[in-house]
């Protein structure tokens, strides 16, 4: 199979061409550097993502706590961890930076708070 | 009307103004006040939960509020005060500023000011789309309001007009809680947002992105049922024939940003038809003495980070003012020639380093931007890659500028 990317490390969004069969790398052009095609074969294999949403803030001065993925989880827990911080609540006051969700969907990786929500 | 007396006053308090204000109150100017509409600090930055901000600052990719939130210490770290829910409402050329707060007015005479008041989209009324006028429709920015500060779903099936930063990450945030994006509807050739929002935002989830198109009709009584789109033809009409109906019950619209410059026009600050903001000189001065500008009112950034050092740049010109009583007389005029949609400033002293701002018309691989004096070549800087979505920046010495009297900037393959 012959797809394009576009690398999304840095500005000069390099556009790479790759001709793949399953998961393997068959060959590889376009890219100017070395982490242009490192991102390739992430993307390839297990590309991973930052997850970003809100959730539920009981007693607070606002509704809503804005929280993300420490790390990159894998693309594919996406929408499983979406579906764990659907129905998770915390109650007022919440610190940038509280764990809101450990190991999220096995992933390894915390969910932290972004924004301070003060009591109400 | 209660009366105030301020050496700077900042009106507003998104991510220019609370640079501006970190940076002065960080250099010793003691008396700043930051006037602020909202009743929180941090403006926009608030709903932008999604993360990539504070790459080139902290060298890490930050969430909207996790930026807010550097800035927002440092600020309170620096006790400037602020006056929060709080919207200023007239500007005089001599700088006394007409705030209206709950249960007062309050007059505010500064010995400068700074402009510091961001953008607003432009909504289906500006884009003309005719079609009746049905709940549904909704910029951008305001759905991502709702959705992360009120938890508002606006909708279950969408169609995007407008391919900007937010309409991108909207699609994501609304597939994301659950909802359907049909499509993003791009009248240009090419995106119109970061192409790394495109391939997160879009091709992570199979969202299509529908190019040289736009949305001609919007069909619904009580609330959005359809909108119609068309293919588009070079000089941007919609093609009679190419047609076709969405089913849908929201449109979002994310078609551009415009800075907000009610007051500047009020106090006779002359804008820039190009920017649609203020005309400024290298210290970030409006053809206003004493009234300053930075950030998305003075012209629509791409990265906020470009927003926080023009912040600090126009610091020193604030600091330069209040110190001198006035600005070094900037008599070179900056011209945008061709392939550049602006350059900013537009005027400047030739005193000292300039780093200009400025964004190309159309993308395109291995391109200069080539500075003249009169034809002659004073400065030629080359890019891998260029892209009207993103700022270009490039540095003038002070040597740079001897004896220039007028300067062009051109695109040049």
């Amino acid at each position: 199979m012959k797809k394009e990317y576009t690398c999304i490390i840095c500005p000069a969004s390099c556009v790479i061409t790759v001709t793949s069969r399953g998961r393997r790398i068959i060959s590889l052009r376009g890219a100017k550097c070395q982490k242009g095609i490192a991102y390739i074969k992430g993307e390839l294999i297990h590309p991973r993502r930052v997850l970003t949403t809100t959730v539920e803030v009981r007693k607070g001065r606002i509704d809503l706590v804005s929280v993300r993925t420490r790390s990159a989880i894998p693309r594919s827990k996406l929408i499983p961890a979406m579906n764990i911080l659907a129905r998770r609540a915390v109650t007022a006051p919440v610190k940038i930076g509280d764990i809101i969700v450990k190991n999220v969907a096995n992933t390894g990786v915390d969910v932290i708070a972004t924004k301070s929500v003060y009591k109400a | 009307m209660k009366e105030k007396k301020v050496d700077v006053a900042i009106i507003g308090g998104g991510p220019a103004g609370l640079a501006a204000a970190a940076k002065l109150a960080g250099d010793g100017i003691g008396n700043i006040l930051i006037i602020e509409r909202n009743e929180w600090l941090g403006g926009i930055l608030e709903q932008c939960i999604h993360d990539g901000f504070g790459l080139e600052i902290f060298k890490k990719s930050l969430t909207g509020p996790e930026y807010a939130d550097y800035y927002i210490r440092k600020v309170k770290k620096l006790r400037v005060p602020c006056l929060l829910s709080s919207m200023v409402i007239n500007l005089s050329r001599d700088r006394v500023l007409t705030v209206a707060r709950k249960g007062e007015l309050l007059a505010v005479r500064a010995k400068a000011v700074i402009l510091a008041m961001g953008c607003r989209e432009r909504t289906r009324g500006a884009l003309c789309i005719p079609g009746t006028r049905p709940s549904g429709i909704y910029t951008a920015g305001v759905a991502q309001n709702l959705i992360n500060l009120k938890n508002w779903m606006v909708g279950k099936r969408l169609v995007i007009l407008g391919s900007g930063d937010i309409g991108l990450i909207m699609a994501r945030r609304f597939t994301l809680e659950g909802a359907k994006v049909l499509a993003v509807v791009e009248k240009l050739p090419f995106a119109s947002g970061l192409e790394r929002n495109v391939v997160q935002c879009l091709n992570d989830f199979g969202i299509p992105l529908l190019l040289e198109r736009t949305v001609v009709d919007v069909h619904g009584r009580a609330r959005v049922s359809s909108v119609t789109i068309a293919k588009v033809g070079p000089c941007g009409r919609p093609i009679r024939g190419t047609e076709r109906k969405i089913a849908c019950d929201t449109l979002l619209i994310s078609a551009g940003l415009i800075p907000e410059n009610e007051l500047s026009r009020g106090a006779g600050v002359i804008l820039d038809e190009r920017t649609v903001g203020p005309l400024v000189n290298e210290f970030y001065e409006t053809s206003a003495k004493g009234i300053f500008t930075c950030g998305n009112v003075l012209h629509v950034h791409d990265i906020v980070d470009w927003v926080s050092f023009e912040a600090e740049r126009l610091a020193f010109g604030v600091k330069e003012y209040l110190k001198k009583g006035c600005i070094a007389p900037s008599k070179i005029d900056v011209k945008a020639g061709g392939g550049l949609k602006y350059v900013l400033p537009q005027r400047v002293s030739g005193a000292r380093t300039v780093e200009f701002a400025m964004r190309v018309d159309q993308p395109g691989r291995n391109r200069a931007v080539v500075f003249r004096d009169n034809g002659r070549i004073i400065r030629r800087f080359t890019f891998n890659r260029v892209s009207p979505p993103e700022m270009i920046r490039a540095k003038l010495e002070e040597s740079d500028f001897k004896g220039i009297k007028m300067l062009s900037v051109d695109i040049e393959r």
